[in-house]
């Protein structure tokens, strides 16, 4: 086999070489922008076996607001419960766990949100995921929640609002207006004062 | 000495590649002035899709996979990630910065394969290009001296020499070579289904990634651990993890919904292989849509489930012992089943935490081990079987605060005792029924039973059928290239010494990869023979040449070179 | 439960196995101590002789072929012809050489049959295994080591018959029983049942696939090394360092041939690995739910196929072929090895069906 290596092959090696890294530079330089904004909203799970979510809070102009599904269920304490009973009433939907730290931190500011309204203008209603009776009810003497919450362990209720502005973590809270309809979805944890603004926003407005 | 390159170059087969065409260019930039940027682009260009740096590339590509086999991968096993932080404090931020522990998804290493497939699809898109336009061509003139070619033979014949040159051809036509015929020759080829078998290896090659991206962008991939009894519906909030592709939104889950009716394993009784599993049964019902019909359907491993082009797979099983916790005020604050997590396959001795956090006046936290079949060796508890003949749960016991209204996320299978103080409680193993009451009145916990668990995957992946698709055909053209050989037969008659005609044949092949040239030359040589009605003049032969790095005349170290089964860029660029 | 009596006979079968492919090594050995030569068998890389029986009109000498330059004739490309085995000696061959295809000489066709012999034995040995479980013998280390030595030796004869490669017995016995004793002595695990993972139908078409190519794999690599200790022979003897006659390596075939051997197992090779890798890939996302998750397994296959597909371009791009090619093609070997011991034995994943430790 000839072995001829002659200075100006390796030459011509290395620079193929030389320019294979440069694009490989400028191609990295191209993936490393990563973009995907819808990505970045969409929460993804972080080792901690449950997805949470960053915050993030959006509000939907009265004229482009989805219904809000027909969902009905079992409240914690076995009462009959039905979305379509709150019409006329904005409802603040916010999705828990006894088990979710965040659902935990933002409980007071619920409590005490659920006494600031008159229940005739806004009422809060819970639904309790991916847990046990006993432990939510616990969770709410502890709390002093007094609001109902749906006994919803099988995600019913969350699913039905998969086509429409679902709930994507835990905890989330979902503000519908008067007309039964989709005015605003949190994720993450509330805080009294973004809350209260956000409900204010909702009544205020048209519907 | 610029004329005799040049004029080698177009002729002997040796393309433009590395220094000849680097040369080239800069000849022709050099007369004409300038050496412009464009003249490096194409000098850059030539260089990404040329054979060495494809061969650079796969070699890069390789080596940079195996740090993605030795180093623990998140999207894997993140604990294994979790414990090489702490074993090696210093230098996992380090090839975190690298993304050492996701390497797979590393833009260096989207950047190798990037490259490697721009230069194969700069290569391929022009070859085929090629090949529909040399397929249109006639096949080229018979040399002249047919002795020359690797395989020749000649046959002598009393028939004249338009009528030997006829059935020549006809052999030829019988077995669909493409024909060209001149005066006193012809002309055949056969065998384009082999550059044909090479494009689509490597245009597949294309569609695969394509798919790839598809899934990734479109797809998602999620976990669920599901407790007999329990159900889950396909939202973000009832998964536990949730790995969602770029494009994808929370609207786009099928809404699928899954109730865990009873999971049985079933484990070796006897034997060496005693505690392995035989086999796993998840039974479950689902529907799905939102208030569809119900359905049942026996999830086992290698039989997942398949709703609405979701899948949903059987992949882990535990137990989840139950308990009853009643508090310092005599509420009772906690009832359900825990899942705790094998730590160990022989026994599924499996370890888990206990959280109740609205226990009052503290909280309380218990966190050990459940045995399926619990035994002591030695003092230490152990279980020796997988399956639940003799259950025995033992707790240590903590009250305090576990960390969780400050609202920072926790791992369910966790528990944070920085702000809790442990019970001077005795661990000791509690059977179904048994009990641990703690001190100062914090409340009693109680050991029901137990129940299982499975986990299930569920994904989606719209490349998935795509990517098999392209595979397969990937493998097809791989097949074909290395099947089919690309020749040329030539028939040259002429007028013996002695009278009658001489007929000469000549064979030559390019891609030879399985072999077999030669009984096909010789076949062709024995049915010519037979056509034209002669005698051999001379039998068959066949020129071994050495085998000297192959190269052609003029050709240089990196040029491509033909190959039986290999690249034809050369054959490629001369355009034929 | 499985079937001790057919589980012993197995093992007994396996070993007996081995005790034949030793004295079949013997035997090859006293082939290149004692054997004739004769015709058969050197094909050195030099110019051929040409054939008498009437010139070719307008003939040239075979003489010429090398380091000729061609006049203007764009057919006038190719410079390889096809060595399909060492019977066709250094005489320039007809095409229709009249070649017996069994071996010449005693020691030869001892060894050869005796080769046959250990290889029935072998897969007696497999196959009353997989009855003795009721399953598809390969389940764990142990089986797939058996498995995949059977191959080879299955390739070898296939290969000795097709190409006349007789002359590779010695060598590819020589780590198929090294492997099988290490495998029977240190890995050895009992009959037994599959785990749920393995239970499905796909083991009969992945893991066959995968044993099937390794088999040509390892039957290419020995070519190769072979290949790798002839080419420099060869330049010792064309350096006049090294007397003709001496030793085994002078009764090989040249290198060009064995080169062209190599070549030609990796080319049924990878697309059989392509194959059970593809198999393997579906029957993932079958089981696991995803075609390809990076476990180190399939990490590592993707680094052997990657690594032979740069065989393969390497034998097409001049200045790389021979002995860089033998490299690569070695070092390809090398991630298959480390995928099979390696990855099994060290680094866990979803593919730690070892059945050890």
């Amino acid at each position: 086999m000839t072995r001829v290596k002659s200075s100006a092959s390796r030459t011509a090696w290395l620079a193929s070489a030389g320019r294979a890294a440069l694009l490989a530079a400028a191609v990295l330089g191209v993936t490393s922008c990563s973009g995907g904004a819808i990505g970045q909203d969409t929460p993804v799970s972080d080792g901690q076996s449950f997805v949470s979510g960053s915050y993030s809070s959006t509000f939907y102009a009265a004229g482009s607001r989805p219904a809000a599904p027909e969902v009905g269920g079992e409240t914690l304490t076995g009462q009959h419960f039905s979305l379509a009973g709150y019409r006329g009433r904005v409802v603040v939907l916010n999705f828990w766990g006894s088990w979710c730290a965040p659902c935990r931190s933002e409980a007071p500011a619920l409590a005490a949100l659920s006494q600031h309204f008159g229940s005739d203008q806004v009422s809060f209603v819970g639904d309790d995921v991916h847990d046990s009776v006993i432990a939510a009810q616990a969770f709410e003497r502890t709390f002093g929640i007094s609001y109902p919450s749906v006994n919803d362990q099988g995600e019913q209720v969350a699913l039905a609002f998969h086509s429409t502005v679902p709930p994507d973590a835990i905890p989330s809270t979902l503000l519908i207006d008067r007309s039964g309809r989709i005015a605003a979805r949190v994720v993450g944890e509330v805080s009294y004062s973004g809350l209260r603004a956000l409900i204010a926003q909702v009544l205020a407005g048209k519907s | 000495m610029t004329a005799s390159v040049q004029s080698q170059g177009s002729q002997g087969g040796v393309p433009d590649e590395g220094q000849g065409g680097g040369t080239r260019d800069a000849r022709s930039a050099a007369a004409s002035g300038k050496f412009g940027v464009i003249a490096w682009l194409r000098w850059g260009w030539r260089q990404l899709t040329s054979m060495r740096t494809a061969l650079v590339l796969l070699f890069l590509l390789a080596l940079a996979s195996i740090p993605g086999s030795v180093l623990p991968q998140q999207g894997i096993d993140p604990a294994a990630v979790s414990r090489y932080y702490a074993q090696h404090p210093a230098l996992a931020p380090v090839l975190a910065k690298f993304s050492g522990f996701d390497v797979f998804g590393a833009p260096w290493f989207a950047a190798i394969y990037l490259l490697l497939f721009t230069s194969l699809a700069g290569c391929v898109l022009p070859r085929a290009l090629r090949l529909a336009k040399s397929a249109r061509q006639a096949p080229p003139a018979t040399p002249r001296h047919l002795g020359r070619l690797p395989y020749s033979a000649a046959v002598r014949t009393t028939a004249g020499p338009g009528q030997a040159l006829e059935s020549a051809a006809g052999v030829f036509a019988r077995r669909r070579f493409r024909l060209r015929t001149g005066d006193g020759w012809v002309s055949a080829e056969k065998g384009y289904l082999h550059e044909v078998g090479n494009l689509l290896f490597h245009v597949a090659l294309l569609g695969l990634l394509a798919s790839v991206a598809l899934g990734g962008l479109f797809g998602y991939k999620a976990n669920r651990l599901l407790v007999e009894g329990d159900s889950f519906a396909n939202t973000p909030t009832a998964l536990d993890v949730f790995r969602p592709g770029r494009l994808v939104a929370a609207t786009d889950l099928q809404p699928f919904s899954v109730t865990l009716r009873r999971f049985t394993a079933s484990y070796v009784q006897s034997g060496p292989e005693r505690g392995q599993p035989s086999w796993f049964s998840a039974a479950l019902r689902y529907t799905a849509q939102v208030g569809g019909p119900a359905r049942s359907y026996d999830l086992r491993v290698n039989h997942p489930l398949n709703v609405d082009g979701v899948q949903v797979f059987l992949i882990g099983h535990g137990y989840a012992p139950v308990f009853k916790v009643t508090d310092g005020t005599g509420h009772l604050v906690f009832d359900q089943a825990v899942p705790f997590i094998p730590v160990e396959q022989s026994g599924l001795t499996s370890a888990g935490v206990v959280k109740v956090p609205d226990a009052s006046p503290q909280q309380l936290g218990f966190a050990g081990v459940f045995l399926p079949t619990a035994v002591d060796v030695g003092g230490r508890l152990a279980s020796a079987f997988p399956a639940a003949v003799f259950p025995r749960v033992s707790l240590v016991s903590y009250a305090g605060d576990l960390g969780l209204n400050s609202g920072q996320p926790q791992s369910v299978y966790d528990l944070d005792t920085r702000h809790m103080h442990r019970m001077p409680v005795s661990p000791a193993p509690l059977a179904p029924g048994q009990s641990i009451t703690l001190p100062h009145g914090l409340g009693k916990l109680t050991f029901v039973g137990y129940r299982q668990w499975a986990s299930l995957a569920i994904t989606y992946d719209p490349g998935q059928l795509p990517a098999l698709i392209s595979a397969l055909a990937a493998l097809a053209g791989l097949i074909l290239s290395f099947l089919v050989r690309r020749r040329r037969m030539f028939v040259r008659v002429g007028a013996a010494p002695d009278g009658g005609t001489v007929v000469e044949l000549g064979g030559l092949t390019r891609s030879d990869a399985a072999g077999g040239f030669e009984a096909e030359f010789a076949e062709l040589a024995g049915e010519i023979r037979k056509a034209v009605g002669g005698s051999a003049a001379a039998e068959a032969r066949r020129q071994p040449a050495s085998l000297v790095a192959g190269t052609a005349a003029g050709a240089r170290p990196g040029d491509p070179v033909e190959e039986p089964g290999g690249e034809d860029v050369a054959m490629a660029r001369k355009g034929e | 439960m499985p079937n001790t009596g057919l589980a012993q006979l197995s093992n007994v079968a396996l070993v007996t196995a081995i005790v034949i492919y030793a004295v079949a090594m013997v035997c090859y050995a006293f082939d290149f101590a004692f054997g004739r030569r004769g015709t058969a068998g050197v094909v050195a890389a030099t110019a051929p002789e040409q054939v008498a029986a009437g010139a070719l009109v307008g003939a040239a000498s075979g003489a010429d072929l090398a380091g000729h330059s061609f006049p203007a004739d764009p057919a006038d490309l190719s410079q390889l012809a096809d060595l399909s085995g060492a019977g066709t000696a250094g005489s320039g061959g007809t095409s229709q050489a009249v070649q017996s295809p069994w071996p010449t000489g005693t020691w030869l066709r001892g060894a050869f049959v005796l080769t046959c012999l250990g290889l029935a034995v072998q897969v007696v040995a497999i196959t009353t295994r997989g009855l003795a479980e009721h399953r598809i013998p390969w389940g764990n280390m142990y089986e797939f080591i058996a498995a995949i030595t059977c191959a080879a030796v299955l390739v070898l004869v296939a290969a000795a018959v097709r190409f006349r490669a007789y002359f590779m017995g010695l060598f590819v016995l020589l780590p198929v029983v090294v492997a099988l004793a290490v495998d029977v002595v240190v890995i050895y695990t009992p009959a037994g049942q599959l785990v749920p993972a393995l239970q499905s139908y796909w083991i009969a078409i992945h893991v066959t696939a995968m044993i099937i190519a390794i088999g040509m794999y390892i039957f290419g690599a020995v070519v190769t090394v072979l290949y790798l200790l002839t080419a420099g022979y060869e330049q010792k003897v064309a350096a006049g360092e090294v007397s003709k006659a001496a030793g085994i390596l002078a009764q090989l075939p040249g290198s060009a041939t064995l080169d062209r051997l190599a070549y030609r197992s990796i080319l049924f090779a990878f697309p059989a690995w392509t194959f059970a890798v593809i198999a393997g890939a579906i029957w993932a996302d079958h089981a696991w739910g995803r075609y390809w998750g990076w476990d180190p397994k399939e990490t590592w296959s993707f680094i052997t196929w990657l690594v032979y597909a740069a065989f393969l371009h390497a034998r097409a791009t001049a200045g790389w072929r021979g002995r860089r090619a033998a490299l690569i093609q070695l070092f390809g070997f090398a991630c298959l090895m480390f995928n099979l011991v390696g990855v099994n034995l060290w680094v866990t994943g979803l593919h730690s069906y070892a059945g050890i430790g």
